[in-house]
């Protein structure tokens, strides 16, 4: 999926700078709030495909509250903390970071609120979180606990990094990484717009 | 607001419709439309005037945006999850669960 979308990155870029004046790319292009409603749809049915979620969130409560509340928090501190060095408002510094590693929509997202140079930095931050995740989930697992490999992945640790969940953790740890991933997931949509208001 | 609207309209479709026996094509469907949400946002960035300079900067700021907000993140879990509710290496002491 990395490489697709860095495919699609590519493709997109080319043709901006090759046919930057194209009536019918210029239309095309133009209608990414109904992609993006599209995809918030296919994505609230993908999450609805998580049978028994209530179960396993009453067995992990406190491991489920706690992870991604952490996640976010120490997130949203990081995009506070990158504020001071980039010199970005508080207000896109955090929201870029707010992301949390869910480039496609957040990239788009913060490219329709703020423009296409912050988006493309945001996306391309939480692209770049995804690979961090995969090069050091192996590590933090064996070196800190399981719960903190979780950290990096924030929201695709319910699909692109489950696998390496599953490779380095147990079997409870790949179920709070899930249900992790599904709550960050369901809260990057809130969070963007908040932190773009809040701060 | 309409995203969130949507995302729960096709939540309870979802439950209601019992969609998972066409899971995998919802999943494609999702990948096409990531894909071309991607490609929109290159378009819109290559547009740019000036572009090619814009890179070296964006790079070096998606970089520091990648690191800190992750760093911080394994950081607070980790103490959070090590002295609060103490969980020790390799998921071990799993009885404070």
């Amino acid at each position: 999926m990395v490489i697709l979308a860095l495919i699609a990155l590519l493709i997109g870029t080319l043709a901006g700078m090759l046919a930057p004046h194209s009536g019918m790319l210029a239309v095309l292009t133009n209608a990414t709030d109904i992609y993006l409603v599209v995809l918030m749809a296919l994505v609230g049915i993908t999450i609805g495909f998580n049978e028994g979620i209530v179960d396993k969130l009453k067995r992990h409560t406190l491991h489920i509250i706690v992870v991604p509340t952490c996640i976010i928090v120490a997130t949203i501190l990081g995009g506070v903390v990158c504020s001071f060095i980039s010199g970005y408002p508080m207000n896109i510094s955090t929201a870029i970071a707010a992301g949390l590693g869910w480039y496609s929509l957040s990239g788009v997202t913060m490219t329709n609120l703020v423009g296409a140079q912050i988006g493309t930095i945001t996306f391309m931050s939480s692209l770049m979180r995804e690979i961090f995740s995969f090069m050091t989930i192996p590590f933090i697992s064996r070196y800190m606990n399981y719960s903190s490999a979780i950290a990096p992945a924030a929201a695709t640790s319910e699909d692109t990094t489950l696998g390496m969940m599953i490779k380095y953790t147990d079997a409870e740890h790949v179920v709070v990484s899930l249900l992790n991933g599904t709550i960050i997931s369901a809260a990057v949509p809130f969070l963007i717009p908040l932190c773009l208001a809040v701060f | 607001m309409l995203y969130i609207i949507c995302m729960v309209a096709g939540l309870l479709l979802s439950r209601a419709l019992r969609l998972e026996r066409i899971a995998r094509p919802i999943g494609w469907a999702q990948t096409a439309v990531t894909l071309i949400l991607i490609a929109c946002m290159g378009y819109r960035l290559g547009s740019r005037p000036d572009f090619i300079h814009e890179l070296s900067s964006m790079g070096l700021m998606s970089l520091l945006y990648c690191i800190v907000p992750s760093v911080f993140s394994i950081a607070l879990v980790y103490v959070v999850t090590r002295f609060l509710l103490k969980e020790k290496k390799n998921g071990r002491n799993r009885d404070s669960w």
